[in-house]
């Protein structure tokens, strides 16, 4: 079902890949992306780190995106993961956060998934952890405790 | 009827201008960010102003320094106190002068950019930052904003980009519960920009964009 999900954003125009990340920013799944895991675990935990930021505001961060002059990175963050697209038109980007919704809640409903991800996932607040995060970075989290 | 309106629509010069040429006794109240300022006319003059907590002349150079706030005219209305006696006209051509001697000043430095930006419907709040969370200028000074997690979203930014081979995003949009917050550059300083949720991003990120330049 997760698959058959990712293929179907990953077969619209101008979609050039699509993955899953838990919250502790593992790549469960992925489709199309021409990037090394490697490289997509280490979007995936600065995304993650954003919303993180926020929750440690209070605040739920429910979509985040990404905009360079020909790039666009699209992403839906639930509690427990978080489906990142890459986009290469603005062109398809209405459509393609609805489709996202939809996944979204498709994802949320889905039972198989559901207990596998309850395996994997740690609290919010874990990707701010140490030691992963730098001196930079722990600065200004010092602030927001 | 009072005159109601908004100073992104129509600049306090006009509006002075215009209630004098019109020899207007009146009471113009500014409303912006929380305070209220005043200015009295009689007989086609200006008479009194306030601005906390500015009276008089300093009042008006202060009040000329909005670039958005809401404002009404009530017609009628007599000033409490005389704290002006210049001609309305030397009293404008020395405040414009005083404001254009003050443009190099940090806090009005981005008026006319928040100026611009508040042109884009949806904009509530705009903050100039820098990377380590310092305020270098704000829209709105009653807002606390939340410096440091900016400076984190920025550094996090930074990283996204270098992730990916690229540069730093030219726009990063974060919807928030009843916000959308934006994260750009303008001239290599970090700006934030806090949006009512309901914005299309599609329709808002091109007019921001040509605010910027």
């Amino acid at each position: 079902m997760v698959k058959a999900l990712l293929n179907e954003i990953n077969s619209m125009e101008g979609v050039e890949g699509v993955f899953i990340a838990t919250n502790r920013s593992e790549i469960t799944n992925k489709t199309g992306t021409g990037y090394k895991d490697a490289q997509l675990k280490q979007l995936a935990t600065h995304i993650l780190r954003i919303s993180a930021g926020f929750h440690l505001k209070g605040k739920k961060v429910t979509e985040l995106e990404f905009y360079w002059q020909n790039r666009y990175v699209i992403c839906k963050i639930s509690d427990y993961f978080a489906l990142v697209t890459f986009c290469r038109t603005s062109r398809i980007l209405s459509l393609l956060r609805i489709t996202l919704n939809v996944t979204m809640s498709k994802l949320s409903e889905d039972k198989k998934f559901k207990k596998w991800l309850k395996s994997h996932i740690a609290d919010t607040e874990f990707i701010l952890h140490k030691p992963s995060i730098d001196t930079e970075e722990e600065k200004l989290l010092f602030h927001l405790t | 009827m009072a005159l109601v309106g908004n100073l992104k629509d129509l600049k306090l010069p006009s509006l002075i201008q215009l209630n004098c040429m019109e020899r207007n006794t009146a009471k113009l109240t500014i409303e912006h960010g929380g305070k209220f300022g005043f200015v009295y006319f009689d007989d086609g003059q200006v008479v009194h102003a306030e601005f906390e907590p500015e009276i008089g002349e300093a009042a008006i150079y202060k009040l000329l320094t909005l670039y958005s706030g809401n404002f009404k005219v009530e017609s009628g209305i007599r000033a409490p106190a005389q704290t002006i006696r210049k001609h309305w006209n030397n009293l404008l051509l020395d405040a414009l002068h005083q404001l254009d001697d003050s443009d190099d000043n940090q806090e009005h430095k981005f008026d006319h950019l928040f100026e611009r930006l508040f042109t884009v419907r949806g904009v509530q709040n705009i903050t100039i930052f820098n990377t380590a969370g310092e305020r270098i200028a704000s829209s709105r000074q009653d807002v606390s904003p939340d410096l440091k997690l900016f400076a984190f979203i920025r550094l996090q930014n930074g990283k996204i980009g270098d992730a990916l081979g690229d540069s730093i995003p030219e726009f990063t949009s974060i919807a928030v519960a009843s916000k959308k917050y934006i994260f750009t550059q303008y001239n290599q300083l970090d700006v934030a920009i806090e949006m009512d949720h309901k914005i299309k991003l599609d329709v808002v990120l091109p007019l921001l964009k040509q605010a910027l330049m």
